[in-house]
């Protein structure tokens, strides 16, 4: 292998992508969460770092005022598990990202279960939020640690089963046949009911407004959180939950909208047909900043659900509304009236 | 709280309702900021700063004993006579031993942007108290003031 090939191999540039847009997505997506709140709420926003640009850099101001701030690690915390925990938590949850195709070539790995491995290890993030929030032996991250297991509980089950119910749709697990199928008709109008359940047990299991619940900061002060502080923080809950619903987005542009499908557009093969395969790649980064803009807005909108109240939406409501997402799309199938 | 039982149709159109009501303050939001150094409000003549002309002054202690929160103490002068200092941490600037003065020897202005690095430094002494404080103005700020346009409450640049 010469170094041209290296250097054009779409792995490479798949990672490369993902990790700048990622980081522009999370940029735009926190600016814009700061920013569409404050306009809600009769406010302005961040306004002195480049007033010009409407402070869309103060969040790069904060991430370095983290950077540069002591780890501090409590006397009474599990040593081990307090670094660790921030770490595990954000390479589950941008790690979860990049086991997903960006276009029918740029994509790290070639196995067709890639969107199974993305959902598995997304879910895993919870109990790197419970690892958090036990190790830190602080009352309310032991609060906050036990209310997120309960939330999983919560979520877990209607996640997984509109996850089913698309696969039921499609009747395949690769994400290029299900992009394929999406070409004219998008799973979300296919099977809205699935949508509806994937968005709200999202906005559960990344802590969107209604369901900030383990992490809330009028109730447990931040939660599993709470002692965290520096680089810490922005691994944890500055940053890592933002890539967490990066990821779900990411997962649920795929699923439901389409993901790089431009109906009567297909790209050629890879290094030849660049730009092609790179204005897909934008056109995915797109939908998923659009569906993060909305979990984002969430914040503007919504007051935080009480625990019961949360734990009976998620079992009587979602877990309903997905069995029978799962029953609308074996009826559709049955029918044969899907691709 | 209401005793009215929650149904599914009430908890829908309440989630849409409040995002409605989101969007709409998104698309036109209903604020008014003031960016406090760059503009200023203009509250027109208001009252502030105390000042003390001292050879006015009779030493009646009508100052002192009007005063509402204790603000005023009598510091005694070499030439036997008692003057007004004033305690800033204390002060409400109700303006009311200016009022009270029979000779006119306080005099208030309309200077209220004032800080202090330390407390002792708010206890201002009768000297002190004859020139007014000199003010720091980093910013060349715009004066701007709150006006009702068609009924709804507006921030309008005012013309030097």
């Amino acid at each position: 292998m010469d170094l041209w090939s290296l250097l054009l191999s779409p792995r490479l540039w798949f990672f490369i992508l993902m990790f700048a847009a990622s980081g522009a997505v999370l940029l735009t997506v926190v600016w814009f969460e700061r920013k569409a709140a404050a306009r809600v709420q009769m406010r302005v926003g961040p306004y002195h770092v480049s007033p010009q640009l409407g402070g869309y850099l103060q969040l790069l101001a904060d991430a370095f005022k983290f950077i540069i701030s002591e780890p501090i690690v409590p006397r009474g915390a599990h040593k081990i598990l307090f670094v660790w925990g921030p770490a595990v938590f954000v390479t589950l949850a941008f790690g979860a990202s990049l086991l997903l195709p960006l276009t029918p070539e740029l994509r790290l790995i070639k196995d067709p279960h890639g969107l199974v491995f993305s959902l598995v290890v997304l879910l895993l993030v919870s109990i790197s939020i419970v690892i958090i929030g036990w190790s830190v032996n602080n009352k309310f991250a032991y609060i906050g640690a036990a209310r997120e297991a309960l939330l999983v509980a919560a979520y877990e089950l209607p996640l997984i089963l509109s996850f089913l119910a698309m696969a039921i749709l499609y009747g395949t697990l690769n994400p290029l046949e299900i992009v394929q199928k999406q070409t004219l008709l998008v799973g979300a109008i296919l099977n809205p009911l699935a949508f509806l359940v994937f968005v709200v047990a999202t906005a559960m299991a990344t802590a969107r407004f209604p369901f900030e619940i383990a992490d809330y900061e009028g109730d447990v002060a931040t939660g599993p959180y709470s002692d965290y502080g520096g680089i810490f923080l922005v691994l944890s809950f500055a940053g890592g939950a933002y890539y967490a619903t990066f990821s779900y987005s990411f997962l649920a542009t795929l699923l439901f909208l389409g993901g790089w499908a431009l109906p009567g557009y297909a790209p050629g093969p890879w290094p030849q047909d660049m730009i092609g395969h790179l204005t897909l790649a934008v056109w995915v980064f797109l939908k998923t900043t659009v569906l993060m803009f909305f979990f984002a807005f969430l914040r503007a909108a919504m007051p935080v659900l009480r625990l019961d109240h949360a734990l009976a939406l998620g079992w009587r409501g979602l877990l309903t509304l997905g069995l029978l997402a799962v029953l609308w799309s074996a009826a559709l199938r049955l029918a044969g009236a899907v691709p | 709280m209401s005793a009215e039982k929650t149904t599914l149709r009430g908890v829908v159109k309440a989630t849409i309702d409040a995002l409605a009501v989101a969007a709409r303050n998104f698309v036109k939001p209903e604020r008014i900021t003031i960016y406090y150094p760059y503009e200023r409000l203009d509250y027109g003549k208001m009252r502030g700063w105390i000042g003390l002309w001292t050879e006015k002054c009779t030493s009646c202690m009508m100052c002192a004993r009007i005063c509402p929160t204790n603000a005023i103490k009598m510091y005694p002068a070499p030439n036997g006579k008692r003057y007004p200092g004033i305690d800033y941490g204390r002060c409400i600037m109700c303006h009311f031993c200016i009022d009270v003065c029979p000779t006119d020897a306080l005099y208030g202005t309309d200077i209220k942007e004032l800080t202090w690095y330390d407390y002792k430094e708010m206890i201002y002494t009768p000297d002190m108290e004859r020139e007014p404080p000199k003010i720091q103005e980093p910013y060349k700020s715009v004066k701007v003031a709150i006006k009702y346009v068609g009924g709804i409450p507006k921030k309008v640049r005012l013309q030097e």
